[in-house]
């Protein structure tokens, strides 16, 4: 080892390994499945070759891509936008995939699957660290593709576990409900909960019609109410969730709708769990 | 006599929230979805404070808003106006203070300071 005080470290050693199989065919297009559906997929990965090869994979499977090339890069680009999946190099200067992931989901509360993408094989480490799955490298296109379509398909749905449980972020936030209840009671809360559940189920049926026809603007005015309700209410999530839509909706382009509003519809009813509880 | 709050947005959870946290600070609130009423209620009767939602279905609470100020009664002509809204990316601080609306907030709304800038008018 040799080390510059100011400078930084470098470290040599050698090891074992057996040679992998290259499997990278982008080019063969048998090997490249759509998704069901156009997710939105984020890809964090320092070396822009690797980056490049999964996005085209994911892109031509029909998902919609972002990419970072840092720790740091993901993180301002999830304050702003929410992802469906987020694939995640490990080995990474400056924040590494795992600091990276603990950032996102203690800092930020993202809920979404992370699923950690490396060569150095699967590592009990990362489900400790709070990724979902595994993919390993070099990618083999099928799997990253699978990979995005089993998470696509199961997030939300699947049965919680006893540890999402204890992790899971509450889709109402008590505090705020504790505010207005100290302000008019708990009957109160039951009356405007029920306020929001009814207009909710006009609003989701409405915004449906409208982005299927591509009323963009009437369709973000409404997720703008609804922003605004969820908000008053402390329902965070669905706040979130309807100000994440109201911005794709006011970009006039909204391709992954059906599958947002079936997200909606899941935390709706997620909400409705939630809110009894309350109650009682 | 209790002070009188005439609260117009088209919100149910607002309307439920407001009239029983203003109620319980000893108001008598008055809620209407609509705006195209506004200006009847606030003719025929005397609100010591109105709490306008600025996108409203009927007449815009800003147009309200400047309707309020022309009345002929100066006492319903300067009501003080709290307007609540969640976008006002149309309407900048000047065009509030244009047309005489004394406070402003955004949502999702914040009670405490709902009912405190109520407090400071009434």
């Amino acid at each position: 080892m040799q080390s510059r005080k100011g400078y930084g470290s470098e470290f040599w050693f050698t090891f074992k390994a057996k040679v992998g199989k290259s499997k990278v065919r982008v080019g063969t297009d048998q090997r490249i499945k759509k998704l069901q559906r156009a997710a939105d997929v984020l890809l964090i990965d320092d070396n822009a070759v690797n980056l490049q090869i999964a996005s085209e994979i994911l892109v031509k499977a029909g998902a919609n891509v972002e990419t970072a090339s840092s720790g740091f890069e993901a993180l301002k680009l999830c304050r702003t936008k929410i992802y469906e999946v987020i694939i995640m190099d490990i080995q990474m200067p400056d924040m590494d995939g795992l600091v990276t992931t603990e950032k996102l989901q203690k800092e930020l509360h993202i809920k979404t699957p992370i699923i950690a993408m490396t060569a150095y094989g699967e590592d009990k480490e990362f489900y400790k660290h709070g990724f979902q799955s595994y993919i390993a490298k070099p990618i083999d296109p099928l799997e990253l593709i699978e990979t995005v379509e089993k998470w696509i398909n199961t997030d939300l749905r699947r049965t919680p576990s006893k540890e999402d449980l204890i992790r899971k972020e509450q889709v109402i936030n008590k505090k705020v409900i504790d505010k207005l209840v100290s302000y008019g009671g708990i009957d109160m809360i039951y009356q405007a909960l029920q306020d929001f559940s009814e207009e909710l189920v006009v609003q989701l049926k409405t915004l449906q019609i409208l982005l299927r026809s591509k009323q963009y603007q009437k369709a973000s005015d409404i997720l703008h109410t609804i922003k605004g309700n969820a908000g008053t209410l402390g329902i965070d999530q669905i706040a979130r969730w309807a100000e994440y839509m109201e911005t794709v909706s006011k970009m006039k382009k909204y391709t992954s709708f059906e599958g947002d509003l079936n997200k909606f519809n899941l935390l709706f009813k997620s909400f409705q769990e939630e809110a009894k509880l309350l109650i009682v | 006599m209790s002070k009188k709050i005439l609260l117009a947005d088209d919100s149910p959870v607002i309307q439920t929230l407001s009239k029983k946290i203003f109620q319980g600070q000893g108001y008598d609130i008055k809620g209407t979805k609509t705006g195209t009423n506004v200006l009847d209620e606030i003719e025929n009767n005397d609100y010591d404070v109105v709490i306008l939602d600025i996108i409203l279905p009927g007449t815009n609470g800003m147009e309200l808003a400047s309707q309020i100020r022309k009345n002929k009664d100066p006492k319903k002509a300067n009501i003080p106006i709290i307007a609540i809204s969640g976008n006002y990316k149309n309407y900048s601080k000047e065009d509030f203070d244009e047309i005489g609306i004394n406070d402003y907030l955004i949502k999702p709304l914040d009670y405490d300071a709902l009912v405190s800038a109520v407090k400071k008018y009434t």
